[in-house]
């Protein structure tokens, strides 16, 4: 039963205990349950040579409200570990795969991580994450162009969440499609690789507009690529009304690595206080 | 293995266009079946297709059983065969351990058998120091959890745009709808979408069609109401229609505002015909 409204609706993927649709939803999606609230005025519409009574029905549904479920209740499987889920996006080729690789090297000792990767085809990326030491699962969409929150439940399914503290999910290489689709991440990441343009915010507002982070990667050829200038990239970010911090990262040379991973240990860390805090007030209650 | 033979799917309908121009990539798809894709690959590929897309082939069971008698000598296939023929004659839903359908293919990649030895990655599965992956050896090939309806994104072949994930996702909502309403038919569907939503708006139009196909929804209009971008600038107040990639405050240029409209991606209503109430002759 949903607890919102008295409704039956109820996710698929729900286990046996007892719960109700995740976390209260929050103002986007809210009257997302697709039921019908108000029957709109019945008018009659001429078809063909009868009339039959055709009556508009106000919805307002958010069309991604099922994606939105299950995305909340993966978030409940991560929180329930204590597990920080990081969305790794960005177009083809700017290097979310070395990065991790990096990044692994550089975190194994502090953070124990976790890889989903997400790609058409081929299980390189998974095997690359592998050859590091790391649990890494590949998810292969066929032809879809994005993750979506069932794709990564079902990937749940085949990793152990315990004992893992980080989990990065690497979209689909795409600055478009992954935007739309909540995964149940905690924390959004966007790479923008200096062979890409500094204006690559400004013309995929949407995918930016979410970022929590913005990686300038392959900043080892900033000197080669004069053309591209950090700061009208930060700029570009920032008209999108968006404060996230703006690093700068070589997975070539290895600068701003350690930068990159501090941030991830700071977030981990805040979103493990988050986890402890609502617990301790469940408790409470 | 010879492609040429065997029975290949049969032809489609010849309208619409759209669909066509899909089922034809799946025509050649199947005759692609070499050593390397072997034909039960292709066939789990068409056996999950989509109901809601009946002009696409989906391949009859009794049809794929044949097919798999034929080619399942072959050593190599032998179990990954054996395994799909147990579904398609279960024809039991797959489940996943807390009862989700997804259709997604995970932990695996259909890789040519003998590459797969060579690399040996396939016996590296579940040697990762903290438990990899539990899928066991002989699943790998046949891992897709078979889906009652097609889980978004991970619906074969279909063009990769992510408009088509969510027309689904958007006749589910209709049918719902629909359902709830004992409508015989929906006649038209009023969806709300911003620029900030990320959809192609002339994208959804097209996926509509393709999507809307075999529903309650076939013969519904699809009405788009293409809203713009709304600020609130928390600095001086000011609410204003901007660019939506250019949200600062076009007052005093105060770059923190919030977007109050033209994020959203909502079925705003839908018009339908109700069943008819059986007469009752006295």
């Amino acid at each position: 039963m949903c607890e919102n409204c008295g409704c039956s609706i109820s996710i698929r993927d729900e286990p046996a205990a007892e719960r109700g649709h995740g976390p209260t939803p929050g103002p986007a999606q809210q009257g997302s349950h697709g039921h019908v609230h108000e029957p709109g005025p019945a008018h009659f519409h001429a078809h063909g040579s009868e009339r039959l009574p055709v009556e508009s029905i106000s919805v307002l549904a958010n069309i991604l409200a099922a994606n939105d479920q299950v995305a909340a209740h993966n978030r409940e499987h991560f929180d329930a570990h204590g597990v920080l889920a990081v969305n790794l996006m960005s177009s083809p080729g700017a290097g979310k795969t070395s990065l991790l690789e990096r990044t692994i090297d550089a975190m194994k000792e502090d953070l124990r991580v976790a890889v989903i990767e997400g790609d058409l085809a081929t299980e390189n990326d998974a095997r690359r994450i592998r050859a590091k030491g790391v649990p890494a699962i590949q998810i292969t969409t066929g032809s879809a162009c994005h993750l979506d929150a069932h794709m990564v439940h079902a990937a749940l399914h085949d990793l152990e969440l315990e004992g893992i503290d980080l989990l990065f999910i690497e979209n689909v290489g795409n600055l478009v499609c992954p935007a739309s689709f909540d995964l149940g991440q905690h924390v959004d990441v966007v790479l923008l690789s200096v062979p890409e343009g500094d204006d690559k915010p400004q013309k995929y507002p949407v995918m930016f507009r979410a970022a929590d982070l913005m990686l300038l990667s392959k900043t080892d050829l900033l000197g080669a690529l004069p053309e591209f200038d950090p700061v009208r990239a930060e700029g570009s970010l920032r008209a999108l009304a968006n404060g996230a911090p703006v690093m700068h990262v070589s997975s070539r040379n290895g600068s701003g690595i350690d930068a990159w991973c501090r941030w991830l240990i700071e977030q981990r860390d805040a979103y493990r206080h988050r986890v402890d805090r609502a617990m301790a007030h469940e408790v409470v209650r | 293995m010879n492609a040429d033979e065997g029975p290949l799917p049969r032809e489609t309908p010849r309208e619409p266009n759209g669909i066509q121009d899909i089922a034809q990539a799946h025509l050649v798809d199947a005759q692609a079946a070499t050593p390397e894709t072997p034909i039960h690959l292709i066939i789990e590929k068409y056996l999950d297709r989509s109901p809601r897309f009946p002009e696409l082939h989906r391949i009859e069971d009794d049809e794929a059983l044949g097919l798999l008698d034929q080619r399942g000598e072959r050593e190599a296939d032998r179990t990954a065969v054996e395994h799909l023929k147990a579904l398609i004659q279960g024809r039991k839903p797959r489940e996943a351990p807390c009862g989700v359908h997804a259709g997604a293919l995970i932990g695996q990649q259909h890789v040519a058998d003998s590459e797969d030895e060579d690399t040996g990655h396939g016996n590296a599965i579940g040697e990762g120091p903290h438990g990899g992956l539990t899928v066991p050896r002989a699943d790998r090939n046949v891992s897709r959890y078979y889906s009652e309806r097609p889980a978004r994104g991970a619906s074969g072949s279909l063009p990769p745009m992510h408009e088509l994930s969510v027309c689904q996702a958007l006749i589910d909502e209709i049918a719902r709808v629909a359902r709830s309403q004992d409508a015989e038919r929906v006649t038209s569907v009023v969806v709300r979408v911003g620029p900030l939503a990320g959809i192609d708006p002339a994208l959804l139009e097209s996926a509509y069609a393709l999507a809307r196909v075999g529903t309650v929804a076939a013969d519904a209009e699809l009405v788009l109401e293409e809203s713009g971008v709304r600020i609130r600038c928390p600095e001086c107040g000011t609410q204003a229609e901007v660019e939506c990639n250019q949200l600062e405050c076009p007052s005093c240029h105060h770059w923190r505002t919030q977007v109050i409209a033209g994020d959203e991606l909502v079925l705003a209503s839908v018009a339908l015909v109700r069943r008819e109430e059986p007469m009752i002759h006295v």
